[in-house]
């Protein structure tokens, strides 16, 4: 009933509004832009990045990578990378960390096969 | 102990939720102290709303589907064919059988597994099925059938509520009514009418906006028509209460019903669904109170709406609801019967836009007056192509 409509005063200004209308005609930019097609397109872009935020957000490794690229020992090396050689590689194998990170890596290429048999299919 | 959580249906509810009690639980799920079971006894999945938009080409069949292996997290025991599909279930016993004659406990279970067509439910219906209800197959077969067709009246017939996504015959017909008009050009050649079994259609603001357009496109609807018989030789419909429609096409949605084994195992009530508390959605029924027992979905009580928004929401709070129950605590979320209906009364083509808009509700806040929008329509049609990816894996 349009008798209970109350007008409410919400102090728009006249800029306000000339910077709602600035968007609302941007907006038609975008609306003019799409069609069927475009849409589709736009979808099949999305849709690995939906992937990729899906592996982020349901995995720890994003903490430990978040952590490990802040290790004080990680700054030294990218500010001045070691040299190692192969005697070197053989010498860090007895290193409790890298037979850590080690672990993760060759877990994570085995996990990499498992899921290439899925979607091989 | 290992906990388990038993899901029953890979569809949507149960795939979110799986999923994310997949991704909540991934340190217990690695220590072995959880295990998270989905059976379903198809192992692709297929979105059924876009079986609407199907028959105009809006989308192919492989949009429509997805390898469930794909869409679940490999964090997820999951069994389908034989194994998967449930014969069976004992709530007294928390013990699930399939039709390979595994058994299954559990401590949580979901009961997820929708809701099946039955033709068989009007007499006559079988003779002159054309639906885009049932299947792809379907779908893509009503599809050839508006494509060929000559003129004369087509009637679109809804036999009964409840039914899955109950704003999608409407839907179709406005689409119906565009495909005719923009792009077969036959439009002033065929005679369109709707038959609605009941008298509104969805809220007040949703049936004023429907009503409306209608009128304007010149789609005959006919309420309170529920389908009582189909003479398939004499091309006609008979509602329950003796009106008679004839038709040249007749396009109908089934009724539904849940599936066998739920029937089977004694789990509905006197309205023939899954009984539930409607904000907690627990099992309520003929079984007992099951508070460790959830029901989500399509084979939900018959006094929530069977959609899909409806369903993603049901699924987010018993997630959260499972979870926190997992983890000790006793807060409880609580379904507020958010659901909501898109709404197509324009197809884009050359001579108009597209024009759509995703109405939503909850129980007792009816949608507000709207009106579809051009880019309502870009909206939904991505969506469907995100489904997948964004929604099944439940990241938003």
């Amino acid at each position: 009933m349009a008798e209970d409509i109350e007008n409410v005063n919400i102090g728009m200004t006249q800029a306000d509004i000339d910077a709602f209308l600035d968007i609302v005609r941007t907006a038609r930019i975008m609306q003019s832009y799409l069609n069927d097609e475009t849409v589709h397109g736009v979808a099949n872009v999305m849709t690995p990045l939906l992937k990729l935020l899906n592996g982020v957000a349901s995995t720890d490794l994003v903490d430990v990578l978040e952590r490990s690229m802040q290790d004080p020992d990680m700054d030294r090396a990218l500010m001045n990378p070691p040299k190692v050689g192969m005697y070197g590689a053989l010498r860090e194998m007895g290193d409790e960390d890298f037979q850590k990170g080690l672990g993760i890596a060759i877990e994570f290429l085995k996990a990499l096969g498992r899921a290439s048999e899925d979607i091989g299919d | 102990m290992k906990e388990r959580v038993l899901i029953l249906g890979a569809g949507y509810a149960g795939a979110v939720i799986a999923n994310t009690l997949a991704r909540e639980f991934r340190r217990k799920i690695a220590k072995d102290e959880l295990e998270i079971t989905v059976l379903d006894r198809n192992d692709m999945g297929v979105n059924q709303g876009g079986f609407t938009l199907l028959p105009f080409g809006l989308y192919t069949p492989e949009d429509l589907v997805r390898p469930r292996k794909e869409s679940l997290s490999p964090r997820i025991k999951s069994r389908f064919g034989d194994q998967g599909e449930v014969t069976d279930i004992d709530l007294n016993r928390q013990q699930v059988t399939t039709k390979s004659g595994t058994k299954y406990s559990y401590d949580h279970l979901v009961i997820a597994m929708g809701a099946r067509p039955d033709a068989s439910g009007v007499q006559g219906l079988e003779d002159d099925l054309n639906t885009f209800y049932t299947s792809m197959d379907d779908a893509l077969e009503v599809g050839e059938l508006i494509r060929n067709f000559k003129g004369g009246r087509i009637v679109v017939s809804v036999s009964r509520m409840p039914i899955p996504c109950p704003g999608a015959p409407v839907k179709f017909s406005f689409l119906l009514e565009s495909y005719l008009r923009d792009i077969r050009n036959i439009r002033d050649d065929v005679q369109l009418t709707l038959l609605w079994p009941m008298e509104p259609i969805g809220p007040p603001e949703f049936n004023k906006l429907v009503t409306g357009r209608l009128e304007e496109k010149g789609i005959e609807d006919i309420r309170q028509f529920q389908l009582g018989k189909v003479d398939a030789a004499n091309k006609m419909v008979e509602s329950t209460d003796g009106r008679q429609e004839n038709y040249d096409l007749l396009i109908t949605v089934p009724p539904h019903k849940p599936q066998q084994a739920v029937l089977d195992s004694g789990l509905t009530d006197e309205k023939g669904w899954i009984a539930a508390d409607k904000t907690t959605l627990q099992y309520r029924g003929p079984v007992g109170d099951k508070d460790n027992v959830y029901v989500v979905g399509d084979n939900g009580p018959a006094d929530i709406m069977k959609t899909g928004i409806g369903a993603h929401y049901q699924a987010q709070v018993v997630s959260h609801n499972l979870i926190n129950t997992i983890n000790g605590s006793n807060i409880k979320s609580k379904y507020k019967g958010e659901t909501g209906c898109p709404i197509i009364t324009d197809m884009a083509s050359d001579a108009h836009a597209g024009r759509a808009y995703i109405a939503t509700w909850s129980y007792n806040n009816p949608p507000q007056s709207f009106d579809t929008t051009q880019l309502g329509w870009y909206l939904y049609r991505m969506y469907y192509y995100l489904h997948w990816d964004m929604s099944i894996k439940a990241l938003m």
